[in-house]
């Protein structure tokens, strides 16, 4: 090791791997070109040096752009940019000011740093984000999202020009700065994760955004600024409650009030009971006095609050029994509830470690129509993840200065985590639409079914329409002599959810998809030797795959020519069902088939109950099976070569010859 | 690449000549080494000399009299406020309580030479490496005459004191 000092400086010196003189100022030449030309120097301070070298030099006007350092991410969020740097002294303890504060969030936005955000942000708002920020950082590098879980938003950049603000003090310690700037925004393909890279196929966009064309609620894009201790921050909270309370025209906020009042409850449960029947007489203001001022400021808010919950309830609900139970752990607690009454319509309610119910009419339909009729946390869970929380109902409740709180956003930041903590390599590469990222199942063999993996994310049936909770698996396949193939998906949904078809695609060795071809009634694949394919299998969407009731879903490439024909649809056929008893139901009307009436279904492991509407394949288990009323019936028998023969009595068609 | 693709942007009237261009990119190899020095391990030095090209270009040029200089003193700049935004990095790092941190190994030297100040480390590379007279090695990094003989002094003697602590391992 050297004992020489410069050498040391040297070494620092010759770090990295240059560029080029040409690169660097090509690049250069092009920023400051950009700067120039949208007037981006106006009215910005300078971040270069004043002084020296000109004596009596003017300070250079300062460029926004940080356009060599990097990126940002965060100002689609808060719709605010890059910002001068020398005038922000940032100290972690806050800004001086709320434009500084504005300032120091601009600056980190505009320079990809994320915990410099963050930093700038009102403590008591995101110190329950901590966990999450830091997992998700962490599961994007895992995931190759990111190159580096430091970097996250690398290959963004976002560079604001002509920034101002203007701030309006609404109360002692709270502001409302309100910003006119325009966010050029420019994403470097090559600097993203190998993931994001090929799901904006390489390309890299530019776009400009003013804020002055924004204007939700009809009023200049502005942020809300606190004063905590000795320092500025940015509200997220007062933020969006400011904009709600604008957009329906509710009460001004009495800011502040919340850190003043003693509010929550002494226990948990008290919390939780009490929330409970404070929902039930619509007592908004009750409400909002368990919820976490400093982390949700509905207290301060509890005059639009109550005005807007009143203009969407109607009818007060009674409580006939309650009871809670909290898992307590220091100032944090798990709190369920149980308790049930009657609703404003006379309906019965209740709400069970499982379920929601709110009554047929209650006032779930009012307040969340999306929601079915008995909302449990379980379905919400499916959502987040297979194995999260357990399905079970409980809310998490939080001691502050003594007094416990209800809080919801923890509430939701538990099952996020939870969320981000199964999320694996596939799902994201099912998010992104990037299938060919997807790990491998297995080698697949013709005209031998492989079992789809459930999707990881779960769905309960009113997520279950989006593509995104599709079970998507990706098998090799290799052939010894050319083939031209089929591919069929056997669904084995027992429940309410129709069956149909998979979605299908081959790719050979280099990702490129081999174009199916037609033969009249299907996609057909031809297939060479000597290649390896990925195939992709990818079910319906509307699994229920939560349900305890799900059987697996199979997957099969069949040699075209050895292949189960699919159930028919269409005109004159509705397709075939199972029923509860095992029965075969198929809707048949008339041959459809351009053969004269020949048709074959598909069959799968195990016997598969689907109501009727929309459904193509019907699923039936090994061995015979024969039809009920609801159609036409239809006696399926097996033959000795191991396929079924079925045949439609009313038609006589045959329906079905499956090996 | 040359100028010509340089003056090819979008809506370009060039704000600069050719003089200028070549000034630029013959100070490009002494600029990129002293923003390596003066600027964070973890940032590249070709984007510390971009950005400072692009001040510079955008700017108003005209009463500049120095043109390395001045870029260096830019790219100091630079550094700092890095510096101060990874405090702030740091501050919230902190504050946000359980965030796993990594840790590169470094010898001890490398390790206190990029501990010191942005300035007293260009200062020492300018005055011990590239040869500068101190005074206008401090002009250049914007330190008084006397802080910055102080400031080499210290960086001087905690960089042999790093050198002989991994040397005696």
């Amino acid at each position: 090791m050297s004992t020489d000092p410069n050498e040391f400086l040297n070494e620092l010196a010759r770090r990295g791997t240059p560029r080029g003189a040409d690169a660097v100022l090509a690049n250069a030449a092009l920023a400051a070109q950009l700067a120039v030309d949208a007037g981006a120097n106006n009215g910005m301070n300078s971040a270069v040096p004043a002084v020296d070298l000109t004596q009596n030099a003017a300070r250079p006007r300062r460029s926004i752009g940080r356009r060599g350092f990097g990126a940002l991410g965060l100002a689609a969020l808060l719709g605010i940019g890059g910002y001068a740097t020398l005038a922000v002294q940032g100290n972690g303890g806050g800004a001086d000011s709320p434009q500084e504060a504005v300032a120091q969030l601009a600056d980190a936005i505009n320079h990809s740093d994320i915990l410099s955000a963050v930093d700038i942000m009102a403590p008591s708002e995101v110190r329950a984000l901590h966990q999450t920020v830091s997992k998700a950082q962490t599961k994007a590098a895992d995931e190759k999202l990111v190159r580096t879980a430091t970097k996250p938003l690398a290959g963004l950049t976002l560079n604001v020009k002509n920034l101002h603000t203007n701030v309006e003090a609404l109360a002692d310690g709270f502001a409302k700065v309100t910003l006119t700037a325009t966010i050029h925004a420019q994403t470097k393909s090559a600097d993203f994760g190998r993931i994001l890279a090929r799901a904006t196929h390489g390309r890299n966009t530019t776009g400009d955004l003013n804020l002055s064309d924004i204007h939700v609620a009809n009023v200049d894009p502005f942020v809300m600024a606190v004063r905590d201790g000795d320092g500025w921050y940015i509200s997220p909270a007062y933020t969006a409650f400011e904009y709600v309370r604008l957009q329906n025209h509710l009460p001004a906020a009495d800011f502040g009030s919340g850190a003043k009042a003693t509010l929550g409850a002494e226990s948990p449960e008290v919390a939780a009971t009490e929330a409970v029947r404070a929902v039930a007489a619509h007592d908004w203001a009750k409400v909002a006095s368990l919820l976490p001022p400093a982390e949700l400021p509905v207290y301060d808010y509890r005059a639009g609050f109550a005005k807007l919950m009143n203009d969407a309830v109607s009818g007060t609900a009674t409580v006939t029994a309650i009871k809670s139970a909290a898992k307590i752990d220091g100032d944090e607690a798990e709190v369920s509830v149980d308790a049930n009454g009657t609703n404003g319509t006379g309906e019965k309610w209740s709400i069970t470690k499982s379920c929601f119910d709110f009554g047929q009419s209650g006032e779930t339909a009012v307040i969340l129509p999306i929601l079915p009729n008995c909302f449990s946390f379980s379905a919400y869970a499916g959502f987040f993840t297979r194995t999260g929380i357990g399905g079970t109902n409980t809310v998490h409740a939080s001691k502050i200065n003594g007094r416990w709180f209800i809080s919801p956003i923890s509430t939701v930041l538990n099952d996020l985590d939870s969320w981000v903590t199964h999320l694996d390599h596939n799902t994201i590469a099912q998010i992104f639409n990037q299938p060919l990222e997807m790990d491998s199942q297995g080698t697949l063999a013709l005209n031998k079914p492989a079992t789809l993996p459930k999707p990881n994310l779960g769905a309960s049936s009113w997520f279950g329409a989006s593509s995104l909770f599709r079970a998507t698996a990706r098998y090799t396949l290799t052939v010894s002599v050319a083939e031209t193939v089929v591919t069929r998906l056997e669904a084995g949904v027992k429940g309410s959810s129709y069956n149909s078809p998979g979605i299908a695609s081959i790719f050979d060795g280099e990702g490129k998809s081999v174009e199916p071809g037609y033969d009249g009634n299907e996609p057909t694949f031809s297939l060479q030797p000597g290649v390896q394919y990925s195939v992709l299998a990818t079910s319906q969407a509307g699994f229920n795959t939560s349900s305890t009731n799900t059987s697996p879903t199979t997957f099969t490439v069949w040699r075209s020519a050895d292949a189960p024909a699919i159930a028919p649809s269409g005109p004159g056929f509705n397709g075939c069902t199972v029923g509860s008893s095992g029965k075969t139901i198929c809707e048949l009307t008339g041959p459809r088939s351009s053969d004269g009436g020949v048709h074959t279904a598909p069959t799968g492991p195990g016997s598969s109950e689907s109501s009727s509407g929309g459904m193509d394949t019907a699923p039936t288990g090994p061995g015979s099976s024969d039809s009920s009323s609801g159609g036409v019936d239809t006696t399926c028998k097996l033959l000795s070569n191991g396929s079924q023969e079925c045949k439609a009595a009313a038609t006589n068609s045959t329906i079905a010859a499956a090996p | 690449m040359g100028a010509s693709t340089m003056q090819s942007a979008p809506n370009s009237q060039p704000h600069w000549d050719d003089a200028v261009l070549a000034e630029l990119r013959d100070l490009y190899e002494p600029l990129r080494r002293f923003a390596a020095v003066a600027t964070r391990y973890d940032i590249d030095p070709d984007d510390v000399v971009q950005e400072a090209y692009t001040r510079f270009l955008s700017g108003d040029r005209s009463e500049i009299r120095d043109v390395g200089a001045y870029l260096r003193r830019s790219i100091i700049n630079l550094a700092h406020n890095e510096r101060r935004r990874e405090r702030r990095a740091t501050a919230a790092t902190q504050r946000l309580g359980d965030t796993e941190a990594t840790t590169d190994i470094y010898p001890s030297a490398l390790v206190d030479l990029m501990d010191l100040d942005p300035r007293d480390r260009a200062l020492l590379y300018l005055v011990d490496v590239e040869g500068f007279p101190t005074a206008d090695a401090a002009a250049t990094v914007g330190i008084a005459g006397p802080a910055a003989r102080m400031a080499l002094s210290r960086a001087r003697k905690t960089l042999r004191k790093s050198i002989e602590m991994d040397a005696g391992r």
